[in-house]
């Protein structure tokens, strides 16, 4: 996420100083040359080698700066070294079900799974937001490494938290990897963002981090 | 209670053969060299552990389900048997 | 337009050959284009055609040499607002455009008014005042954008 808002910083700065220059160019042609004001003969001014150059290396070299920190950030997010702990979360029609399956209870042989539905309008308490809250939601501990891999059961789903910067396609068949540091306590959410049929807009995602003591007292509970 | 419920907490690594954030083929091969691994060394061979801890932790619990019920069946689409082959 | 076009440029053709150099000399009366901007469209093609022809024989002549009459009308032939350079809408259609802008516009603002008022109605529970200052006290407790503090009591927009 903070890879995301400095590439955001640093691609303003070109935009600004591109805003800049073209506004520049404009109100200045239109004050030196204009209807009454011209001091060129269009007439003789036909090709302007030096000005093509320019006006093609320039673009060149913007967009050279442009793509080079935006492709560094997009192979570094592909890359996920060294996970503390693995969420597995399934798109299913239409709820997300997450898997702790890292927490394997030795003497059951189980693993840490729950479906998470939306909570409709009924059954709301005040305070709730509506078509965002869910009846279980996803408990991560804070300032750790997170992978998520992220499936799909049936069509393809979106798992989308914009405040944490991730956006990963949930294809059925296929496990997609992202991870995630979250470096504060709170709730984030986020939504199904691939169009997956009548409930598209009934899955959210509630992700909510909490320190890792309180998260592997939640965890022993469960 | 939590005293009794033993957890463990271990995650798999990064593996330079799946490098990609496509995952699928991780899963699969730990499912597939954990079975072939038991099948050779016997259910209660440690090192087999890694494979167990690997799919689990990265398959959805439905795929591993369906690939029990297939190696059931016998079905499952990837030899699993050592080289010299047992019932089963 | 195609057609009288192909036809001008037929009859321009064919009268090319003999009198480029008749016309060439001699100034156009001033009678056949004074004011050619207004009766350029209704002239017969023939008429049309003819002043062409005269037109661009004077023009072999240095500009200087033509009458400002008949550089006027060179121009307006060659780029006045006739034939596919007519404006779309005629300097009274102001009034129409802006009438059809309107009528458009407030029949959206009608049909979303309907429906919240009448389809939409009764709104949501967690419209009300009270519940979302509930909202905003949970989000608060969870740290819900730190930076620059969440609320949805003190937002503006349609849906307070």
């Amino acid at each position: 996420m903070e890879g995301i808002i400095e590439l955001h910083d640093n691609i303003m700065f070109y935009i600004l100083l591109i805003v800049v220059l073209v506004c520049w160019m404009i109100s200045s042609a239109v004050v030196n040359f204009n209807e009454y004001n011209n001091h060129f003969s269009m007439k003789y001014l036909n090709h302007g080698m030096v000005l093509e150059i320019v006006w093609t290396i320039f673009p060149c070299l913007i967009l050279l700066m442009i793509a080079s920190p935006s492709f560094i950030l997009l192979y570094l997010n592909d890359e996920v070294v060294l996970p503390a702990m693995t969420v597995k979360a399934i798109g299913y029609q239409w709820y997300w079900s997450y898997e702790l399956s890292d927490f394997l209870n030795t003497t059951t042989n189980q693993t840490i799974e729950f479906d998470s539905y939306l909570l409709n309008d009924e059954m709301l308490e005040l305070g709730q937001m509506r078509w965002l809250d869910v009846d279980t939601w996803l408990y991560v501990p804070t300032n750790t490494h997170i992978r998520f891999i992220i499936t799909s059961m049936d069509v393809i789903h979106d798992f989308a938290v914009p405040s944490l910067g991730i956006k990963i396609d949930a294809n059925p068949g296929r496990l997609n990897m992202t991870s995630v540091i979250i470096n504060r306590n709170g709730v984030f959410y986020g939504m199904c963002s691939e169009l997956c049929g009548v409930g598209h807009s009934m899955m959210p995602i509630k992700i909510e981090s909490v320190n890792v003591e309180d998260f592997l007292s939640n965890i022993m509970e469960y | 209670m939590a005293e009794e419920k033993k957890l463990d907490w271990i995650t798999p690594q990064f593996d330079p053969r799946f490098p990609n954030p496509n995952q699928t083929v991780h899963c699969f091969q730990s499912y597939v060299d954990y079975h072939k691994c038991i099948n050779i060394k016997g259910d209660e061979f440690a090192p087999c552990k890694v494979f167990l801890r690997t799919f689990t932790s990265l398959c959805p619990n439905g795929w591993v389900a369906k690939w029990d019920e297939q190696r059931e069946q016998g079905i499952f689409p990837v030899k699993l048997e050592a080289a010299t082959p047992k019932e089963e | 337009m195609l057609r009288s076009q192909r036809l001008i440029n037929t009859s321009v053709r064919r009268l090319q050959s003999t009198s480029l150099k008749q016309y060439a000399q001699v100034p156009i009366t001033v009678g056949s284009i004074k004011d050619i901007s207004t009766r350029w469209e209704r002239m017969p093609t023939a008429e049309q055609s003819l002043i062409l022809t005269k037109l661009k024989a004077r023009q072999t002549q240095p500009w200087t040499e033509l009458t400002p009459l008949e550089q006027k009308a060179a121009y307006y032939i060659s780029y006045g607002s006739w034939g596919p350079r007519k404006p779309e809408y005629a300097e009274g259609d102001v009034g129409k455009v802006a009438l059809g802008f309107l009528g458009m516009f407030s029949l959206a603002i009608g049909i979303f008014y309907t429906f919240t008022t009448y389809v939409a109605n009764p709104k949501p529970a967690s419209n009300s005042i009270e519940w979302q200052v509930a909202a905003d006290e949970y989000l608060k407790s969870k740290n819900a954008n730190p930076w620059g503090g969440y609320s949805q009591v003190n937002q503006t927009g349609l849906t307070k």
